[in-house]
């Protein structure tokens, strides 16, 4: 066996550690497809207040009169026609592992997120399917008013305050995806972190697509509120398939004055999935956004995390590592807006490509007239494992001022001889030798997830990465 | 329709296809079909009518682009003179394999439907061709007010060299000046292109370009865009052959409320090829440019050696930039990199040049003059005048 087919036949292996069924979970699959129905049935079953049924059927309304998107990755053989747009779930949320129904609990043992909390995290959130059955925080957190929830149940308590913050950073005619989250979606996290509280332990959503032909469309709203700072983690995973799985979920982070968030996502869907996700930030005066996210499941991706710096002084961080294996057409990037002054940004992204992979770097960065003294930085690199696969960057870089310094640069290449040779001088075989480098190309990345998390993303990345090549 | 020429943008990979963004289209008619039936019954050369009329069948299919960043004239058929074609080597004697060339290199351009159209309306064109191991030297192409359309092939046998030096003036006031140039560089053999390219307030100019190049060729290409019209430009350079060699050199200067859309793409095709794309601009006013570079690879291009890098320089709080930079990499076995700095000139430069008696729109001109050293070193070497005249043009510009 080549080397190269080492490395795709670990990556299959690898991925077992996910590929488990639970046949047992649904109680009734709402008929696939997508019409007006469903959307009053999905908002009936979660007792939601008016306002909220008619934003649904508003965004229905203009999903339906949007194009795909014109640019990105080939979804023609899509048809949400057979998706299964909103499973109800059997049990009812659980607060505690222990009330977790025994099948549901057993797949969250397997993929290590009890453990997790246990260890190394202030409160963990479960979706599987559609619903969160899982949502837990820490009492001292709760205490100071962190409010910490799934996003129905958030709906239901506090309904001024999500209000407020839903679809404000996303319009629903953005974009054709955010009109149909808007419509049908289902799950996803609130948290509301009050002034100056500092969260030390990161917070976690799981999400996990059980069953065949699904759609996933969780919904999330983050509030970090003044001089606040937060880690998030998200993780997410799926059984494979051969019919394909959508993920189209939404993210939406506020960021104020003088706060800090920082949003960590493992993204592993099966290699069946069609991942569509949207997740912007719109950050204050002194705000700093931090995107860490490690791109390494799914059949096709388009995803791109981005930051509206909107006031004076906000700061955004992106780290993105992709890795597109066999099969895989992943095209991810990021957007930062820079529409204040002395606004600053730095963005660090890294593609590995193996296999007849596909990794796609798209990135704009905008610097405003009003964003004077802005500063910016983009750097790409990709490396390519093999000469089967391919790896494109290409960004859009917009200055409408005079007074900003924006800089970009990027490299495509593969492990050098060179480089093989040096190290297997000082006795490392070549696989040793490929994967300490690999390792080395992606350490910037890991190096920004908490340490105890490695729990659950170091043996991802081992079982991705390290191991395939090693 | 005609869906067999290449593509500026590669969009495919295995059984993978990428979305590419097309243009909405108007259906617009300007008679073209009886200006076409004039041109070629006053045409003496059978072969080329015959490939126009072909032409023209795609062309009718195609609507008129509206693109996204510009917003280009809507072009006067009727004003063209087409009795005469310009001077010497006009491509209306363009013999059987002139035809073949152009048929082989199909490309796309600024837009396919520009591309057919300063074919099929080309009222000029030049068809240079040089014989084996000849060196032609200088050839000066000018172009008077009435070359709207032109339709140029450039053919350098293997072995030969040529220095071949474009003058653009933009006097086509609310009107579009559309060209297509198509260059194929025999093997060892070299070619110095330098486009002058002045646009003028409420001109359009639309400019295609495909270079294919040879073994052990050379191009270098310095193109000068200056002015206030509107500039859209598409160059792809076709590395065929191994170990060749391109130096390309974009340079431009935005003035007024000029808008320009610059894109060049080195596509390597063969082994050990070296591609070099330097592109450097200064934007005053409410003037915007956008430059795209792009390094496409493909599998099999082993050591390629490919660089980009785009540096632009803004002089007024009110100008636009912008900036893609590609790169398409289909070959492990390569090292392709860019780079793209956008900014102004730093308070230090200017506190130096001051210091040193000059004044702030002095001191602002000389630096941001100093971007187009390329096109003077380049030109000094050819044609003096034509430098002096060209610096002179940017410098009261700026």
């Amino acid at each position: 066996m080549s080397d190269n087919q080492d490395i795709i036949y670990d990556l299959q292996k690898g991925q077992e550690k996910y590929d488990f069924r639970n046949k047992q979970a649904a109680k009734s699959m709402v008929i696939p497809g997508l019409n007006e129905s469903i959307i009053r049935e999905i908002s009936e079953s979660k007792s939601e207040p008016q306002w909220m049924l008619e934003q649904r059927l508003n965004a229905f309304k203009i999903y339906e009169t949007w194009h795909e998107p014109n640019f990105g990755v080939d979804l023609s053989n899509v048809d949400l026609s057979k998706i299964v747009t909103y499973i109800h779930p059997r049990y009812k949320k659980a607060t505690s592992w222990d009330n977790v129904p025994p099948e549901i609990k057993e797949t969250f043992e397997k993929l290590g997120v009890p453990q997790a909390e246990r260890l190394a995290l202030s409160g963990v959130g479960a979706q599987y399917d559609s619903e969160v059955v899982y949502h837990n925080i820490k009492t001292e957190l709760e205490s100071q008013g962190i409010i910490f929830l799934d996003t129905e149940s958030a709906v239901r308590k506090y309904p001024d305050l999500v209000k407020k913050y839903f679809m404000k950073a996303f319009s629903p005619s953005n974009h054709r995806y955010s009109a149909l989250n808007n419509a049908i979606w289902s799950g996803g996290t609130f948290l509301y972190i009050p002034p100056n509280v500092n969260v030390k332990l990161p917070l976690q959503a799981y999400f996990r697509m059980n069953n065949e032909g699904m759609g996933q469309f969780e919904h999330s709203i983050i509030i970090a509120d003044e001089g606040s700072r937060l880690h998030f983690v998200e993780g997410c995973s799926a059984p494979y398939y051969n019919a394909i799985n959508f993920h189209a979920g939404m993210v939406e982070i506020f960021v104020k004055k003088g706060a800090r968030v920082k949003y960590s996502t493992i993204q592993n869907w099966s290699k069946n999935t069609f991942n569509l996700n949207s997740k912007r930030a719109i950050v204050d005066q002194d705000g700093i956004m931090e995107w860490v996210t490690g791109s390494m499941g799914s059949h096709k991706s388009m995803t791109y995390p981005t930051s509206i710096l909107r006031g004076k002084g906000a700061k955004n961080e992106t780290i993105a590592v992709s890795f597109a294996g066999p099969n895989q057409h992943l095209d991810t990037g990021s957007k930062v807006f820079m529409f204040a002054p002395y606004t600053s940004s730095t963005v660090d992204s890294r593609s590995i490509s193996l296999g007849g992979g596909w990794s796609f770097y798209r990135g704009w960065l905008k610097v405003d007239e009003r964003a004077r003294g802005a500063k910016a930085t983009v750097r790409c690199n990709a490396l390519m494992l093999d000469n089967e696969s391919r790896s494109d960057t290409i960004p859009l870089i917009e200055v409408f001022t005079d007074d900003a310094d924006v800089g970009h640069e990027a490299k495509v290449g593969r492990i050098s001889d060179e480089q093989i040779f040096y190290l297997m001088s000082r006795g490392m075989s070549e696989k040793e030798a490929k994967s300490m480098i690999v390792r080395g190309f992606i350490e910037p990345f890991a190096k920004e997830l908490p340490l105890e998390y490695a729990i659950e993303m170091n043996k991802l990345l081992n079982l991705e990465v390290e191991s395939t090549i090693g | 329709m005609n869906t067999s020429y290449q593509k500026t943008v590669r969009s495919g990979h295995k059984n993978f296809r990428s979305v590419v963004h097309e243009p909405k289209r108007l259906f617009e008619s300007y008679s073209e079909e009886e200006v076409l039936g004039k041109i070629i019954k006053e045409s003496k050369n059978t072969m080329l009518s015959e490939y126009l009329q072909k032409r023209f069948q795609e062309y009718k299919e195609i609507g008129f682009p509206v693109f996204k960043r510009i917003s280009l004239n809507r072009p006067n058929f009727k004003a063209v003179n087409f009795e005469k074609l310009c001077g010497p080597n006009s491509i209306a004697d363009i013999d059987e394999q002139g035809m073949e060339l152009i048929k082989k290199y199909d490309f796309e351009g600024t837009d396919r439907k520009y591309l057919l159209m300063a074919e099929l309306f080309g009222n000029c064109g030049y068809y240079i061709r040089t014989q084996d191991d000849q060196d032609v030297g200088i050839i000066k192409l000018k172009y008077g007010d009435n070359s709207i359309f032109e339709n140029s092939l450039f053919n350098l046998k293997p072995g030969s060299k040529a220095v071949i030096i474009r003058q653009i003036n933009g006097n086509y006031s609310d009107t579009l000046r559309n060209g297509v140039i198509r260059g194929v560089i025999g093997r060892n053999s070299e070619l110095v292109l330098i486009n002058i390219i002045k646009t003028a307030k409420a001109g359009s100019i639309s400019e295609s370009g495909y270079f294919s190049l040879n073994d052990n060729s050379r191009l270098r290409v310095v193109e000068v865009s200056a002015g206030q019209g509107k500039y859209v430009s598409n160059y792809v350079y076709s590395m065929d052959g191994k170990n060749s060699v391109l130096r390309a050199a974009p340079l431009f200067m935005g003035a007024g409320e000029s808008v320009s859309d610059i894109f060049h793409t080195i596509k390597f095709n063969a082994p050990a090829a070296i591609g070099v794309l330097e592109a450097k601009g200064v934007l005053k006013d409410r003037s915007s440019c956008i430059f795209r570079g792009t390094l496409d690879i493909s599998k099999g291009a082993f050591d390629a050696d490919g660089k980009e890098s785009s540096f632009t320089l803004s002089l007024s709080p009110h100008a636009k930039m912008q900036t893609i930079p590609g790169l398409l990499v289909a070959e492990n076995r390569v090292n392709a990199s860019h780079a793209a700095t956008l900014g102004s000139i730093s308070e230090e430069k200017l506190y130096y040049m001051m210091n040193r008696g000059f004044s702030k729109t002095q001191a602002k001109k000389l630096i941001s003059i100093g971007i187009f050293d390329e096109l003077t070193e380049a030109l000094e070497l050819y044609d003096k005048e034509i430098a002096q005249e060209t610096v002179d043009y940017v410098y009261s510009n700026l």
